[in-house]
């Protein structure tokens, strides 16, 4: 049950929470509004002290890393250090706001030293005996290298330094949260790690060109799932036959539903079938694939029930059968993505103007011509996009499958790959693993991007 | 390739109906005739979607008949949407019996966190990408999009690393930080397409006026764009409020014996279905409460959502 104190602690962490990210956004800040100023008046020997504070920032925060005490506030007997963080983070934020260029760097220097003092100095250098440094290395250069990125942007175009300051804490959260992982994964893919204590804790483990080159023959040639078709081809082979299946129902239901939508239907009826008809859509998907993939109980689910009724005696065991648990998961995703494609195709088809028709019905074009001269050439800068992000997020689905098949005899890559770290807990196989899956991406991403002449809408834009 | 008629272009709504050539407006409106449609036509064009509501509503409904049944008959092959002796017995269970406030609780904290934190994060930035130019601008919103190629399932590894080693799996903070980009570079798009609608000369008047640049984008860009702003919210809403893989990964590295463990809803509803006790009834019962304020606020809100899809969908 819910206890008031448990509401009273998740409400105290998250406001701790909120208030780091209010410092943290304005140490990010103030440090480049410094630089800024700096260069302005042309005095280099002002980035010292910005790059100086970073620097011991993160090595401070490194280090405490394993406690944290950041987030471990109690505010009955550190709501003093809360109440002065606030302040001064208030006091950066007015003086970029009111443009009072001293008030920034006198926020930045009380908060420094506020932090430090909650923190305590000297911080401990090593936690029972691993050197935190060390371990976290990439970690710091992620987020350094992002800053120095963003200081350099700044002092070499001093007119949009405003632009570097306004993406610096996207960015610098974007580096931590998808660069550095990346990185991170393609180390482990030369490593041997596993869910051991002391690298998950202290990230210790082996790292050798040997241990990669292993992993990525073990990706080619073995089983990577104890199912003894799990091979890499095999599972390639399902992802491509479950992407390319529910792409077409998706795009062919979805085009046939906006079609019908689409004719003069009195405007309630088609208001009352739009509603239910997005219904798979509005429900959390995590529900729908969970209660979906009860009824396709051989016995108790209404599927099975109303094969029996129609009068065929040994209706198929779903989840057992490995070829039929392929077809629920087909059924239930087919049924889950239908309705994204139909209301985007609605909408572009009710863009397209009716004198078209009227003119291609007094040339006397049948349904057809129709369809295939004005409706298929006009929709097609709404289909494409749909049509391309319909095949990633197919291709990258995870959940219907995994929550679904609930005896896990169908695998897609990602799931193959989810199965690999979270149920076998073979970390360095899943890295190497996760980046095989992501050089396919890309190169369909790079297939993609030449057939259609490039990126130059998003740079025009 | 035909060329539209610019006026037409950007009409998304439905347009009026205009009365076909025949110039005579026909009296019943539910099989009005339209392009030369005959009654028989439009009679199956309604059959074909009756049929296809009901495929969509019946595995819905069955949620909640499972909900409603008594405890002896969950495993029945009844196909009634109302069962015999309903009951809320289910309700009852799940309220009382077990942590569903607590799932609640904690999913409902974490992502309003990360939905300010992402909409920060996302309109700041946006605003850069709409109305700068700067170094690294092109191939920085390439990468937003590029972002989005990059499966879920091959960063939760090394992040849910990242947070062990820094010790954050059993606290909030952990989880709506690992959380708080994840809608991040679509909202980017979408603020960004809004933000480029908005004539420039409105900020250029209010810095006219005496306020600085970013006190103009908070005094007028952000109180124009609360439309696209509600939309990033929904999505960054949606994007933690249905995170389901981070969550479980924490959830099955942890030692059962600690009761320190934050769990989120989707974990909680799919422990309810263990391999060997599955407690349907009460599974329904707890769908039916997690999805029935999500439906409303998603069917209340689905024009701009659709709206804000094809806005984001086209530019890519």
């Amino acid at each position: 049950m819910l206890t008031g104190a448990q509401v009273l602690n998740g409400l105290r962490s998250v406001f701790i929470f909120l208030i780091l990210f209010l410092i943290f956004v304005t140490i990010i800040e103030g440090l480049l509004y410094i630089v800024v100023s700096g260069v302005r008046k042309t005095s280099p020997a002002r980035l010292v002290l910005p790059i100086a504070v970073a620097v011991v920032g993160l090595l401070f925060m490194v280090q405490r890393g394993p406690d944290f005490p950041w987030v471990q506030f109690d505010l009955t007997t550190d709501w003093l250090h809360i109440l002065l963080m606030t302040v001064m983070a208030e006091v950066v934020v007015l003086g970029l706001l009111l443009n009072i260029k001293a008030l920034a760097p006198l926020g930045i220097a009380l908060l420094t030293i506020v932090t430090m003092l909650r923190i305590g100095l000297p911080p401990p250098t090593t936690i029972t005996g691993n050197s935190l440094l060390i371990d976290e290395w990439p970690f710091i250069l992620t987020a350094g290298a992002a800053m120095f990125l963003l200081m350099l942007g700044a002092i070499t175009q001093p007119k949009v330094s405003l632009a570097y300051m306004l993406i610096a804490p996207a960015v610098i959260a974007i580096a931590l949260l998808v660069i550095y992982p990346f990185v991170y994964t393609i180390f482990l893919a030369f490593s041997d790690a596993t869910a051991n204590f002391q690298f998950l804790r202290y990230g210790k483990t082996n790292y050798s060109l040997q241990l990669g080159w292993d992993n990525f023959t073990r990706v080619f040639s073995g089983t990577l799932l104890p199912d003894i078709h799990s091979s890499f081809w095999n599972l390639l082979g399902i992802t491509v036959a479950w992407t390319v299946i529910n792409v077409i129902f998706h795009v062919s239901g979805g085009m046939g539903l906006a079609l019908l939508l689409n004719r003069d239907l009195a405007h309630w009826s088609k208001a009352v079938y739009r509603t239910i008809l997005i219904l798979p859509w509005a429900i959390p998907g995590i529900i729908a694939i969970l209660a979906f993939s009860g009824e396709f109980n051989g016995t108790y689910g209404f599927i099975n029930i109303i094969l029996r009724d129609l009068g065929v005696n040994n209706p198929p065991q779903w989840q057992s059968d490995p070829n039929y648990a392929f077809l629920m998961v087909c059924i239930i995703n087919i049924w889950l993505g239908i309705p994204f494609m139909m209301v985007s195709i609605l909408g572009g088809l009710q863009s397209i103007s009716k004198e078209f028709y009227e003119a291609a019905e007094i040339d006397g074009a049948n349904g057809w011509q129709q369809f295939r001269n004005i409706t298929i050439p006009l929709i097609r800068p709404v289909l494409t996009p749909i049509v391309i992000l319909g095949t990633i997020w197919t291709f990258n689905n995870f959940n219907v499958i995994y929550l679904a098949d609930r005896q896990g005899k169908t695998n897609i890559l990602v799931t193959a790959l989810y199965r690999i770290f979270g149920d076998l807990r073979n970390y360095h196989l899943a890295a190497a693993f996760s980046l095989v899956i992501f050089v396919l991406l890309m190169i369909f991403a790079v297939g993609w991007i030449r057939l259609n002449g490039g990126l130059k809408g998003v740079y025009e834009s | 390739m035909i060329k539209q008629p610019s006026s037409q272009m950007h009409s998304t709504l439905a347009q009026p109906a205009i009365p076909s050539h025949t110039g005579v407006r026909p009296r019943s409106s539910f099989f009005r005739a339209s392009r030369g449609d005959s009654p028989f036509k439009r009679l199956l064009i309604h059959l074909v979607l009756i049929a296809y509501c009901i495929i969509t509503i019946y595995p819905i409904s069955r949620v909640i008949s499972v909900a409603l049944r008594p405890g002896d008959q969950l495993l029945s092959g009844d196909l009634s949407v109302i069962p015999a002796n309903a009951t809320l017995n289910s309700f009852n269970t799940v309220l009382n019996g077990r942590p569903f406030y607590e799932w609640i609780f904690n999913s409902l904290l974490i992502t309003i966190a990360v939905t300010v934190i992402g909409l920060v994060l996302a309109s700041t930035a946006a605003y850069a990408f709409s109305r700068f130019k700067f170094v690294g601008r092109g191939p920085g919103l390439v990468f937003l999009l590029a972002n989005q190629m990059i499966p879920a399932t091959m960063l939760v590894l090394p992040i849910f690393l990242m947070l062990s080693r820094l010790g954050l799996t059993q606290q909030y903070a952990g989880i709506i930080f690992a959380y708080s980009v994840s809608a991040v570079p679509f909202s980017v798009w979408i603020l960004k397409g809004y933000y480029d609608t908005i004539p420039q000369d409105l900020e250029e008047a209010a810095q006219v006026d005496g306020t600085t640049r970013l006190g103009a984008f908070w005094r007028v860009i952000v109180p124009l764009s609360t439309p696209a702003l509600a939309i990033a919210a929904l999505f960054n809403f949606t994007q933690a409020w249905n995170e389901y893989l981070l969550a479980s990964l924490i959830f099955n590295h942890n030692d059962p014996t600690t009761n320190q463990q934050i769990t989120t809803w989707p974990v909680g509803l799919n422990t309810m279905l263990g391999q060997f006790t599955s407690e349907w009834g009460n599974f329904a019962a707890a769908s039916v409460m997690v999805a029935i304020p999500v439906m409303i606020l998603f069917l209340y809100s689905s024009k701009w959502l659709i709206g804000g899809l094809t806005l984001g969908g086209v530019k890519g």
